[in-house]
C-alpha cells in the first residue's frame, strides 16, 4: 500500500488579540500619566489633615525646595538662594511671571505661588523665597503651602 | 487558443512596523509613568506691606503672634508660644487658638518660625490653626531669632 505524503501546514499566529491588548495598555498609560505633574519635583511633603484638594489653577507658579535648600522651577534648578546669582535669577523669573498676570488696586499680584518644600527643609529657605515675593516689582502675597493629604480622609 | 486566467494576488498588510511602533509607545508610557500623588495645599498670605516690616507690635491683645522654636526634646521637635506664652503641647495650643476664635471669629494670626524650624513643623502649626477655624494666617517678614 502506498503511503500518503504528509501535507505541509502553514502555521500562522493570530496577532489581533495581542494588538488589542497592547492598544488597551497604551490607552491606560496615556490616561494615568498626568502630564500636568511635570512641574512637581520628587519631594517628601509633610502630612496635613486640613490640606484642601489642590486643583490646578491657571497662572499659578510652583516653586520646589529640596531639603538642601536647592530650588527647582519647571525642571530648572537654582542653587540655594545664598548664591546671589540664583536669587537674581529667581527674582527675574517671578517678576516676569507676575507681569503676565493681573494686579489688584494695591498693585499686588493676583497670581498665587505654591511652595512645595521637603518636610525636612529648614523653613528659613522657604522664607527666603517669601522675602523675594514681597519685593517691589513682584509683590506676590497669595502663598500656598503644599502638603500631603491623609489617605483615610 | 485558450486564454490564461488572471492570477488573484492575495493582499496582506505588513503588521511588523506597526507592532514595533506600538511597543515603543508602550515602553515609553511605562517608563515615564508616575502615579498621581494625593497632594493638597494650605492657603496662607504674606504681609501686604512692601518689604520687611520691623515696626513694634502696638497692641498684643488684638494680635495673635505664634512663635515656633526648634526644640528636639519637645513634641514634634518644637516649642510653640502664643503671644510669648509657651504652650506645653499641641492640645493646649489648639484650645488657646479656639479661645481666640470664640472671641473673634475673624482673628488674624502672624507666624514667626525660628531659624532652625523645618517646613514640616510650620505645616503642623498651620494645620492645627486651620482645624480651629483660624484661617487668616500670615508670615512674619523676618526670621525670628529664638
Amino acid at each position: 500500500m502506498a503511503k500518503k505524503s504528509r501535507q505541509a501546514t502553514e502555521v500562522t499566529m493570530d496577532m489581533t488579540p495581542m494588538i488589542d491588548v497592547v492598544f488597551l495598555m497604551i490607552i491606560f498609560f496615556m490616561i494615568v500619566s498626568d502630564m500636568t505633574q511635570q512641574d512637581l519635583a520628587e519631594i517628601k511633603l509633610p502630612l496635613a489633615e486640613q490640606a484642601v484638594d489642590d486643583k490646578t489653577e491657571e497662572g499659578r507658579m510652583i516653586v520646589n525646595i529640596f531639603k538642601t535648600g536647592e530650588i527647582e522651577i519647571k525642571k530648572q534648578p537654582y542653587p540655594t538662594l545664598d548664591d546671589s546669582q540664583a536669587a537674581t535669577a529667581l527674582r527675574s523669573y517671578l517678576a516676569a511671571e507676575v507681569s503676565k498676570g493681573k494686579k489688584d488696586a494695591q498693585g499686588l499680584s493676583e497670581r498665587a505661588l505654591l511652595i512645595r518644600a521637603d518636610k525636612e527643609t529648614k523653613f528659613k529657605e522657604v522664607q527666603k523665597v517669601m522675602r523675594i515675593c514681597g519685593e517691589n516689582g513682584i509683590l506676590i502675597y497669595k502663598v500656598q503651602l503644599a502638603a500631603a493629604q491623609n489617605e483615610q480622609k | 487558443m485558450a486564454r490564461k486566467k488572471p492570477e488573484i494576488e492575495e493582499v496582506t498588510m505588513e503588521l511588523t512596523p506597526m507592532i514595533d511602533v506600538v511597543f515603543l509607545l508602550l515602553i515609553f508610557f511605562i517608563v515615564t509613568m508616575k502615579f498621581k500623588v494625593l497632594e493638597g495645599k494650605l492657603e496662607t498670605e504674606l504681609p501686604k506691606d512692601v518689604g520687611v516690616n520691623s515696626g513694634e507690635v502696638e497692641d498684643l491683645l488684638e494680635k495673635l503672634e505664634i512663635k515656633i522654636t526648634a526644640n528636639p526634646t519637645a513634641e514634634n521637635g518644637m516649642t510653640i508660644a502664643i503671644n510669648d506664652l509657651k504652650m506645653p503641647n499641641l492640645q493646649t495650643f489648639r484650645s488657646r487658638i479656639a479661645d481666640f476664635i470664640r472671641l473673634d471669629s475673624e482673628q488674624k494670626a502672624t507666624l514667626y518660625p525660628g531659624p532652625k524650624v523645618n517646613y514640616e513643623q510650620v505645616v503642623i502649626v498651620v494645620d492645627q490653626c486651620i482645624m480651629e477655624d483660624l484661617v487668616d494666617i500670615t508670615f512674619a517678614g523676618v526670621t525670628w531669632d529664638a
